[in-house]
């Protein structure tokens, strides 16, 4: 510190050599013209150009943000895209004759429309999630239809989401008619290619023939009658050789499913009391 | 001290006088401008603290500036030589001299450097100053040529001028003495 001041004081002419020389200089650009207007456009340059410099470094070090904000816009722009397109093809798609008779078959049921979020067609137990839950009044044991028919029952539910247990699942089991015969069965799926299933326990003596519509009986509260399911693609005699069993083309194209409804019921929770009653008359019973 | 301070502000503003009446209006061909002032900065002896020597420079430099309507370049110039002068001094001071010598003390002369020593150190402080004065006035280096002769001559007629008051002085110390 000593060391500093002594420093200082042996050498503050300079300090003063300093300050008179900026006073002189002030005095020339003040009061000389010439001098001053170079002083000034030179003074200009050199504030321009550090300006630049500055800007460019600054622009520089900001590329980060940019970069940043620019993939932000990208993803919502393909994300805006993705959803103008699939509307796109929503109104382009032309509605088929069957898709109106199934509409037509739930013509007085409330729907709730929802799209399928996930799907899996290759295993035994396929699943498929959609995206309407509790939230949106759906409930288990609801029914699920599509375009081409019936798609499955609603197994388990979330707050926004529902697991689906669909028709080409093994543990499936749907009760089902022949359209404009009394004759009903259980349709299941045996595994394999997601176009067939079975019904099964249709009396031998029925007369059936191939190309005859399938469609659920509505002797569960989960399907009302008449909704499409597929047609009959040929007829077998049952392993236990007491009844027919059907293979059914299926309606529904598993492989390709995106938009379904899910059916809400009036009577559901009516029936569901009932059973509920049922079972604990029986268990006073016992 | 206040007979230095008074003999110094009499020399002042004799010189600048001199300066401002006689000297500006001398334009040799136009170009040499003898320039005097600077004589008052060389007077300083050896030992004289720098404070004083920048300070005395910057208020002859700026009255220079006043009465010639140069603002700032006088002052700017002035304030270099009063800086510099302490080493230009010693670089042609005798260097047979001991530090205690009185002559030391003196302010610098032709009569205690010899002549020779004494008219390299007012040539090399009035280079300095005019090369300062004219780049400040021209402020650029577009006409080198004129700046060149505008110097070379202010220098001429500057050392010759400072000489001759340098002459007078001496014979009449010499007088005094005699």
């Amino acid at each position: 510190m000593d060391t500093l001041l002594e420093f200082l004081r042996k050498y503050s002419y300079w300090f003063l050599f300093i300050v008179l020389e900026i006073c002189s200089l002030i005095l020339l650009f003040r009061f000389n013209s010439y001098q001053g207007s170079v002083w000034f456009s030179a003074a200009n340059d050199m504030a321009a150009e550090v300006n630049g410099i500055y800007t460019e470094a600054s622009s520089f070090v900001q590329l980060r943000d940019v970069n940043k904000q620019l993939t932000e816009q990208n993803l919502r722009l393909q994300m805006q895209l993705s959803s103008l397109r699939d509307a796109l093809d929503k109104t382009m798609k032309p509605e088929t004759t069957n898709d109106r008779l199934v509409m037509d078959s739930l013509k007085g049921y409330e729907l709730i429309p929802a799209r399928v979020v996930s799907n899996s067609i290759v295993k035994n137990e396929n699943y498929i999630v959609i995206d309407k839950g509790e939230a949106d009044g759906v409930k288990t044991e609801m029914g699920v239809v599509g375009g081409g028919g019936v798609v499955g029952i609603v197994f388990l539910t979330a707050a926004h989401h529902a697991l689906v247990l669909p028709t080409i699942n093994v543990k499936s089991n749907i009760s089902c008619r022949i359209r404009h015969q009394r004759y009903f069965g259980y349709l299941r799926w045996e595994g394999g290619s997601t176009l067939y299933a079975y019904l099964n326990d249709i009396p031998r003596y029925a007369k059936i023939k191939e190309g005859e519509y399938i469609e659920t009986s509505g002797y569960s509260a989960v399907f009302p009658p008449g909704i499409f399911v597929g047609k009959v693609k040929s007829i077998a005699n049952a392993p236990d050789g007491l009844s027919l069993q059907l293979k059914v083309n299926l309606g529904t194209d598993f492989g390709n499913l995106s938009d379904v409804a899910v059916i809400v019921n009036q009577n559901q929770p009516e029936i569901e009391s009932l059973k509920l009653k049922l079972t604990d008359f029986e268990a006073t019973d016992n | 001290m206040v007979g230095t301070f008074l003999k110094r502000f009499i020399l002042m503003t004799v010189l600048l006088a001199l300066q401002v009446l006689v000297f500006n209006h001398v334009e040799v061909m136009n170009y040499a401008t003898p320039m005097v002032c600077v004589y008052f900065i060389l007077l300083f002896p050896i030992g004289t603290s720098h404070w004083q020597i920048l300070l005395w420079a910057f208020a002859m430099g700026l009255l220079q500036d006043i009465f010639s309507n140069t603002p700032g370049m006088n002052a700017a110039s002035l304030t270099l030589i009063g800086f510099l002068q302490p080493w230009i001094l010693k670089t042609f001071s005798r260097k047979d001299h001991d530090d205690n010598d009185e002559a030391l003390a003196l302010p610098p002369s032709a009569r205690t450097m010899k002549w020779a020593p004494f008219i390299r150190y007012v040539l090399t402080a009035v280079v300095l100053q005019q090369v300062c004065f004219y780049v400040l006035e021209a402020f650029s280096f577009f006409n080198l040529q004129e700046m060149g002769i505008n110097i070379g001559g202010g220098t001429l007629m500057s050392v010759l001028i400072i000489v001759a008051i340098e002459g007078v002085r001496n014979s009449g110390a010499k007088k005094q003495r005699g």
